[in-house]
């Protein structure tokens, strides 16, 4: 199977793992390619058609996408 | 049935509650756990490693906050800490083969991550999603908190922890001694918390923390009760609680009259007194003992049962003194 691989701030590669749109919310789940215990989320926005990985606002909205994803594989 | 019959009847129930309370946390703590997994491993410590629920307690709230803090340092990696920090970076991205197996796994590893932050943040949610999620549908008879000498957590029935407070050192109200670590605040917000979602839960909620907490705490669920009396004074929605609560206090009243009045008491006693109160609150639940199910019944019953036997017991131990406790109670029932 393909995997995305985006680069972020740290110029370390991560593994798209998996995307979850709630919402107006795109949110990404990333794990470090050579270090899998490198686990991070970012939000996608877009700006004049083109899309942007950013870092979360706020505790809160971390503890809501961690909900998120547990909620979309709890049943799994 | 002699006094340590009853001593070690009314410890089983206990320590049956007990049991599924710590079960329930485990399986809250370490989702991987089933139930029955959870139960054989609380009474394999108990029962074969002569732990003490405390200890359990303990050793699982270290290991919580050891994940808290490798929680928290990931939450740091995600979240930006300014405006300087909130760099856009372009969303363009290679692509790399990987087998579906290792996809699995990493997917694992979000799953873990995001269950232990599920578990850290539940509290505040259930708060927060007052007005979405269907509390009754979640909770029945069972819902309680379950006091430890360093914490309180408040359970759904299905065992799950949505909220487990630090704790604090108090004294005793009697003689002012120092006590065992307990978080009376902590309890009381929990009692408060369910019956934000649901008046009707309080003298369930209140009865089954009640019921969770040794003897030697009747103190601390005094002070409990001072402090969701004040919280609910403060609000007309709650005040048909007022009235329950002054009831169940004037309960508790009642038997701490006896107590000081006794210049101390033994075992039997504390027993007499526990067993009398847990009658007097269930007689106070609001559809009374026809609205319980027949499980809740049933444990009136027994209850019942061993409070008249212990309590010929005592007439027989202390004859004219508990004449008159009981002429004294019945007068005091006879006024709620």
């Amino acid at each position: 199977m393909d995997i995305d691989v985006i680069s972020l701030e740290d110029n370390k590669k991560y593994f798209i793992v998996d995307t979850i749109i709630d919402e107006d919310n795109k949110y990404i789940f990333l794990v470090d390619r050579d270090d899998d215990k490198n686990i991070t989320v970012r939000k996608v926005i877009k700006k004049d058609d083109q899309e942007y990985v950013v870092k979360l606002d706020s505790s809160t909205e971390f503890e809501e996408v961690m909900a998120l994803f547990n909620a979309k594989y709890r049943e799994e | 049935m002699n006094e340590q019959e009853i001593d070690n009847a009314i410890n089983m129930v206990n320590r049956n509650s007990i049991y599924v309370k710590l079960a329930g946390f485990i399986m809250d703590k370490f989702p991987l756990f089933t139930r029955e997994e959870a139960m054989k491993h609380i009474k394999y410590l108990i029962e074969e490693k002569n732990y003490k629920p405390k200890d359990i307690l303990d050793g699982l709230a270290d290991t919580y906050l050891e994940r808290k803090s490798i929680m928290k340092e990931i939450e740091m990696s995600c979240v930006s800490k300014s405006s300087e920090d909130k760099i856009e970076i372009p969303l363009k991205t290679t692509k790399q083969k990987v087998g579906k197996e290792e996809i699995k796994r990493l997917l694992k590893l979000i799953g873990g991550l995001t269950l232990t932050v599920g578990l850290l943040i539940s509290a505040h949610k259930v708060v927060r999603d007052i007005n979405t999620r269907d509390f009754n549908k979640e909770v029945d008879t069972d819902i309680g908190v379950l006091a430890s000498e360093t914490n309180s957590v408040f359970t759904e029935n299905k065992g799950n922890i949505i909220e487990q407070n630090s704790f604090e050192v108090g004294r005793n109200s009697l003689n002012g001694e120092k006590i065992i670590a307990y978080d009376n605040h902590g309890i009381a917000n929990d009692i408060i918390n369910i019956c934000i979602k649901d008046i009707n839960l309080f003298d369930v909620v209140m009865y089954n923390t009640y019921f969770n907490m040794p003897t030697e705490r009747l103190v601390n669920f005094e002070e409990v009760f001072a402090i969701v009396k004040n919280h609910f004074a403060q609000d007309e929605a709650f005040a048909p609680l007022n009235e329950r609560l002054s009831t169940c206090k004037n309960a508790l009243t009642y038997i701490y009259k006896f107590v000081k009045a006794q210049g101390g008491y033994n075992k039997g006693e504390e027993i007499y007194y526990k067993v009398g109160y847990d009658i007097e609150v269930y007689s106070n639940l609001s559809n009374g003992y026809n609205g319980l199910t027949s499980e809740s019944q049933k444990r009136i019953d027994d209850l019942i049962s061993r409070y008249q036997k212990l309590q010929n017991q005592l007439y027989r131990d202390y004859g004219k003194k508990i004449e008159e406790l009981a002429t004294i109670q019945r007068g005091a029932n006879n006024g709620y």
